[in-house]
């Protein structure tokens, strides 16, 4: 089971790498609504390995729209 | 897996050179080709502040002769002594032939000298220690080991993960049998990687940002401990491929290695390809004096895949120096 406040955490550490506000990412940010670019590939491949320890791939990552497709996708791999 | 560690015996650093073209280019330089937003998000994340790039003239074996000519005469090495130069580049001066040959004549090297290139890039140094090292363990005494590329040639200028990242530079590293003194080394390559980080011919530098990570967070952590285990002795020092600022400092703090033992110069050279490691150290020593013997990791990964690390002494006695490249 993966705690809530780890999840915020990672989300927190996302929206900086990819210079937003915390408050404007959340489960339901759909992807093509922010800079959702190579770099932010590889900065939420980057927090995936450091919070979970998790691999994800930029293939898995470019079938995802929303961030809770990369929260689940993560999950299925804890 | 990785491969298991191989050993060179009785071998030595002599000296190292770096070479730079005097080109600067700044960030501010692209601004006809991307935004100001762009140029900040990209090189904020790669750590690039600037680069120095070859005139057209100008290749890279011009680089690597300019570094070879000063660190032969600072070391007073007879022109006769070298058994062998080798060429890590994947920028070569022509098709054919290797542009060893070019540096053969102009160096003046006698016949017996064996010369020949190796297409490596980002895991070229190491690999190329191992090679030299691995030849003079069957009788040359010195070898000349140059390392150099001109990526800028070859990157698109519309391509922001290529343009901004890359730097030009040349290197000489002159290797020597001694005494004591082992290295040690862990290789290895994976083909299926081929096509991320490729260039056709006549075409531009194409990188695949993504799986280039992917393929470094797989594979370095392994690397690491393995030529860690492979040394009795601690690390004193990584000198890692300057692949990209945000990949190297992601690395340094999964494989827990201390800031003060992994120097970073990318920001002020790009990443320079085959040159990156012995640019690195020749920046770093300049900066630090050696007190006593330092034992280090030579880390190099990428195109290929390849990816390599050496482990070796450096002595207090090694000469390094990083030059310019004067306008003809």
């Amino acid at each position: 089971m993966v705690p809530e406040g780890k999840i915020n955490n990672f989300l927190e550490n996302l929206a900086e790498a990819l210079e937003l506000q915390a408050e404007c990412l959340s489960k339901d940010t759909k992807l093509d609504s922010i800079s959702w670019d190579s770099l932010a590939v590889i900065s939420c491949i980057a927090l995936a390995d450091e919070f979970f320890g998790v691999m994800l791939s930029g293939e898995e990552l470019s079938k995802a729209i929303t961030i809770e497709d990369i929260i689940n996708l993560i999950l299925e791999k804890v | 897996m990785q491969s298991s560690i191989k050993t060179s015996n009785k071998i030595d650093i002599a000296g190292v050179v770096s070479c730079l073209p005097n080109r600067k280019i700044l960030n501010f330089d692209f601004q006809d080709s991307f935004t100001k937003e762009e140029i900040e998000k990209v090189c904020n994340s790669i750590g690039v502040n600037s680069r120095f790039h070859v005139k057209e003239e100008v290749n890279t074996s011009d680089l690597c002769l300019a570094a070879a000519k000063h660190l032969i005469e600072k070391l007073r090495w007879e022109i006769n002594s070298i058994d062998g130069i080798i060429l890590l580049t994947q920028t070569p001066d022509f098709q054919l032939p290797a542009s060893a040959f070019r540096l053969h004549k102009l160096l003046g090297l006698k016949l017996e000298t064996f010369a020949f290139d190796i297409n490596l890039g980002c895991s070229a140094y190491p690999y190329g220690l191992w090679l030299a090292s691995s030849l003079m363990n069957t009788g040359p005494k010195r070898v000349i080991l140059l390392a150099g590329d001109t990526i800028s040639k070859i990157v698109s200028p519309k391509d922001r993960s290529t343009a901004l990242l890359f730097g030009d530079a040349g290197s000489a590293t002159a290797i020597e049998t001694s005494s004591k003194n082992n290295w040690k080394f862990s290789l290895g390559s994976d083909g299926s990687g081929m096509d991320n980080i490729k260039t056709d011919f006549g075409g531009c530098l194409n990188m695949n940002g993504s799986k280039i990570f992917e393929f470094t967070l797989s594979k370095i952590p392994d690397l690491i401990k393995n030529i860690d285990e492979a040394n009795s002795k601690p690390h004193d020092i990584y000198f890692f491929h300057q692949a990209n600022s945000f990949m190297l400092n992601f690395i340094r703090k999964k494989c827990k290695i201390l800031e003060e033992a992994f120097p970073i110069n990318i920001s002020e050279f790009g990443n320079t390809s085959s040159a990156s490691i012995p640019l690195l150290m020749t920046d770093y020593f300049l900066k630090n004096k050696i007190k006593k013997k330092i034992n280090a990791a030579l880390v190099g990964f990428g195109v290929g895949y390849s990816w390599a690390a050496a482990s070796l002494n450096i002595k207090n006695s090694t000469f390094f120096d990083k030059i310019f490249l004067m306008d003809t």
